[in-house]
């Protein structure tokens, strides 16, 4: 990406050149130094052909070291100063330099970044405020070139800044792309051979301990490769965070969770439901011995809010024994009502036991 | 009185020959396997030749995947084989694609033998072998189609509560429990759902074709 700013920098460069030598040799007569302005533009071309040279060949990256940057800006600043001796005045109302200072807040954008590149920019606004005051400017027009001189100095800065933003941004865009493609390779071979593996042992195995083994470390694997738990604020993340907590302090207990497409939850939602979802898990296993237990989130078709459900198969138990205020109506009850939602438990003594959390459009986008 | 207990063949289908015996180990009479596969191509060319009841067939193989198979079985041999699904994960991307294309249903491999066994021998009754993540899929998919294609949710008030129950994690008996129908019922309206997923691919690809001007 930084190469292709090069190249393009590359022969950007030799078109301004050639516009600035344009105006140079159609302005002869009136310039003070020919010689000078020659020389400053020959030494600019010999510094466009290497770095032409560098951009097109496999040492690229050269041309993005800060010495480079800084030779082409000491050029860039010396061309645009000599505006003030070898021009005369602002009589033509051309700059030696023309538009060459484009090329080189190119390359400080994508080379130094949006922060040094608008530096660049001011820069060399500064060398043509300075040109402009040794060269004087012709009487009556002081107003019209002050205003010219500062908004080149505004366009400089922008075009380094954006140069650079924009460098920044694609970059990082094609580092998490070859990220992704890497972990996709590496997640179809590991597919292929590892997690069948451990599937098979899960499977052929008679010790619940080796399976126990197996099954965490496909579940690592799996969360590793496929797992949209790298963003801890959406809520199938959260709830798989929540059942994976309670699996490991649990056991036996293997949870199972399903997120719908059309399941949506604001940040208080995602924090508020996976709590009570955490709660009910470890109710399920610590009071009912449930073996398995699978978490539903979904869209609620009479509220068109957010439904989540936590059934386990543990014991159950009578909803009129259990006294109230006790494990599930402070815990559960209290963080769906703040969430603006409604909890309800289903059970029945050797039948599991059901929650039923619910949150009601538009509480759940909250 | 004597029962006569048919013998069911099956074909396994999978690439790694140490899951293909270990499914051969699991089954037993009366499932027979008649052929075992190492990719969708040799699949295809055992269930022509064998034309099994049952095809145990993984969704990641060479030569097209589980889905060729799949989908080259509804093509030619629909309701005469039911090709169940066997893959390592329910979160796979295609698992969908797979059942909406005419898969019977579909196990985890981390289901034990006996498990796998049991499942199988319903399938054969005609029980598709299911899961809550799958029902949930389902619910989601069918939605998906009510706000894309007609407007109209094409399950019925029944087959979605019996979807959204097997999605929460109830067995067929709970369901049919809590919906005061019998087990036998809820396995029909499974069944249903499943034909009408497979109807409503079809209309979709059929629409997508038209509008495509293929």
């Amino acid at each position: 990406m930084e190469r292709s700013v090069l190249v393009g920098a590359a022969w950007l460069r030799w078109v301004v050149l050639g516009f600035a030598f344009a105006v140079t040799v159609g302005n002869r007569d009136r310039i003070r130094q020919p010689a000078v302005a020659l020389a400053l533009l020959a030494a600019m071309a010999v510094w466009a052909g290497i770095a032409h040279r560098l951009a097109a060949g496999d040492g690229w990256r050269l041309a993005l070291r800060r010495e480079a940057v800084a030779v082409e800006v000491a050029l860039v600043v010396a061309l645009v100063a000599a505006d003030g001796f070898v021009l005369q005045s602002r009589a033509t109302g051309q700059h030696l330099a023309g538009a060459v200072p484009i090329a080189v807040l190119l390359v400080a954008g994508a080379a130094l970044g949006p922060w040094w590149a608008a530096g660049v920019g001011f820069t060399l606004g500064l060398a043509r405020l300075s040109a402009e005051a040794v060269a004087g400017v012709p009487v009556g027009r002081e107003g019209r070139e002050l205003l010219a001189s500062l908004s080149a100095i505004a366009v400089w800065m922008v075009v380094g800044a954006v140069t650079g933003g924009t460098c920044r941004l694609l970059r990082r865009a094609q580092d998490d792309l070859a990220e992704a493609r890497a972990r996709e390779r590496v997640a179809a071979d590991l597919h292929d051979t590892v997690l069948q593996a451990l599937a098979v042992v899960e499977r052929r195995t008679t010790d619940p301990e080796v399976a126990k083994v197996a099954r965490s470390a496909e579940r690592d694997l799996r969360l590793y490769l496929f797992g949209d738990d790298r963003d801890p604020g959406t809520l199938p993340a959260a709830l798989r965070a929540a059942a994976v907590a309670v699996e490991e302090r649990w056991g036996d207990l293997h949870v199972s969770v399903t997120v719908t497409p059309d399941a949506e939850a604001g940040p208080a939602t995602v924090r508020a439901v996976a709590a009570a979802v955490g709660e009910a898990l470890t109710n399920a296993a610590k009071h009912g011995a449930a073996r398995s237990a699978v978490v539903l989130a979904d869209l609620d078709d009479a509220t068109n809010g957010l439904l989540v459900t936590v059934r386990d198969d543990g014991t159950g138990f009578d909803p009129a024994l259990v006294p109230a205020g006790h494990g599930l109506t402070g815990s559960v009850h209290g963080r769906v009502r703040d969430a603006g939602g409604a909890a309800e438990v289903v059970t029945a003594v050797g039948d599991g036991c059901e929650v039923r959390v619910c949150i009601p459009h538009p509480a759940n986008l909250r | 009185m004597t029962e006569i207990v048919r013998t069911t063949t099956v074909v396994i289908a999978d690439d790694h020959p140490t899951v293909r015996a270990g499914v051969r180990a699991d089954l037993g009479d009366p499932l027979r396997v008649v052929a075992e596969a190492g990719d969708a191509a040799e699949a295809i060319a055992a269930i022509e030749q064998h034309r099994p009841d049952l095809v145990v067939c993984d969704l990641r193989m060479p030569e097209g995947g589980g889905l060729r198979v799949v989908k080259e079985v509804a093509s030619r041999f629909a309701e005469q084989v039911k090709v169940v699904m066997f893959t390592v994960s329910e979160d796979e991307a295609d698992l969908l694609e797979a059942v909406a294309s005419g898969a019977f249903g579909y196990l985890t491999k981390d289901t034990p033998g006996p498990e796998l066994r049991r499942r199988l021998l319903l399938a054969v009754e005609g029980e598709p072998p299911f899961s809550p993540k799958l029902a949930a899929m389902l619910l989601g998919e069918f939605r998906r189609v009510a706000r894309k294609e007609t407007g109209r949710n094409p399950l019925s008030e029944r087959e979605r509560e019996v979807l959204q129950q097997v999605a929460r994690g109830c067995t067929y008996k709970q369901v049919g429990a809590q919906l005061f129908i019998s087990e036998k019922t809820v396995e029909n309206h499974v069944r249903n759902i499943l034909g009408k997923l497979h109807l409503s691919r079809r209309a979709e690809l059929i629409r997508w074709a038209a509008d495509h001007g293929i």
